[in-house]
């Protein structure tokens, strides 16, 4: 039986969320409709976009997080 | 060292706790750029987001030497979650700075503004992920959120739930309107899509 799939299934499809079992009636509920198939689409397309942009804390922020790390094992002793 | 990368979170945290110092270091080299970029991407400023950075693996560390850690295996989110209320007490303690005028009646923190502007304009950013920081910048609060700890953060729907006080349904509807928006942007924008 095809459950009733919608935008919001395919969301979850697309960031890798939606149930196992409901995976099939996902993929049938494309082919069959070119709006949730172009809804897919656009959001791998988001997706592809909105990872070109990570930035990285700054070296010195990272040496004093380690530092911190190990002072507390330090202190422990 | 490669084979570190493999090794469960919880199972870092647990030798860290026995001694093992590059435990740590190997859970603050594997979520940085995560947690960093998020907390980025909600402050919005450089600076700040250095000082809460640091400060969030400063009370991970020493929430683990207290032995109040519980959330065992599910570190990220944790983490997370104390990134994401330092950063939120930061905007709030920026609203609740009293409004002073100079003689002529304008605000002065409107010139710390512009200050501030120029602090960022000093940083070198690529055009296009410059571009990309901006319209992210320009979602409506509640949708910049989910959208930054869903896909930036890579917490689940279900976290992201949880960690706002909404239902699960509410955090897909934001995200939704999230991509929409973004979409929207990007074509007034000229920004080619992939």
């Amino acid at each position: 039986m095809t459950k009733n799939i919608t935008k919001q299934h395919i969301l979850l499809l697309s960031y890798g969320e939606l149930s196992t079992d409901l995976i099939p009636s996902a993929i049938e509920a494309m082919d069959s409709d070119p709006e949730l198939k172009g809804y897919y689409n656009q959001c791998n397309r988001m997706k592809a976009e909105l990872d070109r942009f990570s930035v990285d804390p700054h070296p010195t922020s990272v040496s004093i997080v380690n530092e911190h790390s190990h002072d507390g094992h330090t202190e422990a002793v | 060292m490669h084979n570190k990368e493999i090794i469960p979170d919880g199972v870092l945290l647990k030798v860290y706790l026995e001694g093992n110092e590059s435990a740590m270091e190997t859970l603050v080299r594997r979520h940085k750029t995560r947690i960093y970029t998020s907390i980025y991407l909600l402050v919005h400023d450089r600076y700040l987001a250095e000082d809460i950075f640091q400060e969030t693996f400063i009370k991970v560390i020493n929430c683990l030497r207290s032995g109040k850690y519980t959330h065992e295996g599910k570190f990220l989110p944790w983490a997370l979650r104390i990134a994401r209320n330092l950063a939120i007490d930061s905007i709030r303690h920026k609203g609740r700075l009293p409004v002073v005028t100079d003689s002529e009646g304008n605000d002065i923190f409107s010139y710390l503004n512009v200050h501030e502007d120029s602090r960022e304009s000093i940083m070198v950013e690529k055009e296009e992920t410059g571009a990309l920081h901006e319209m992210i910048r320009q979602l409506p609060e509640e949708q910049r959120e989910v959208l930054v700890l869903r896909h930036y953060a890579d917490l689940s729907f279900k976290e992201i739930a949880e960690m706002t006080g909404t239902n699960i349904n509410t955090c897909i509807g934001r995200m939704h309107y999230a991509l929409i928006n973004m979409r929207k942007m990007m074509q007034k924008n000229f920004v080619r899509l992939k």
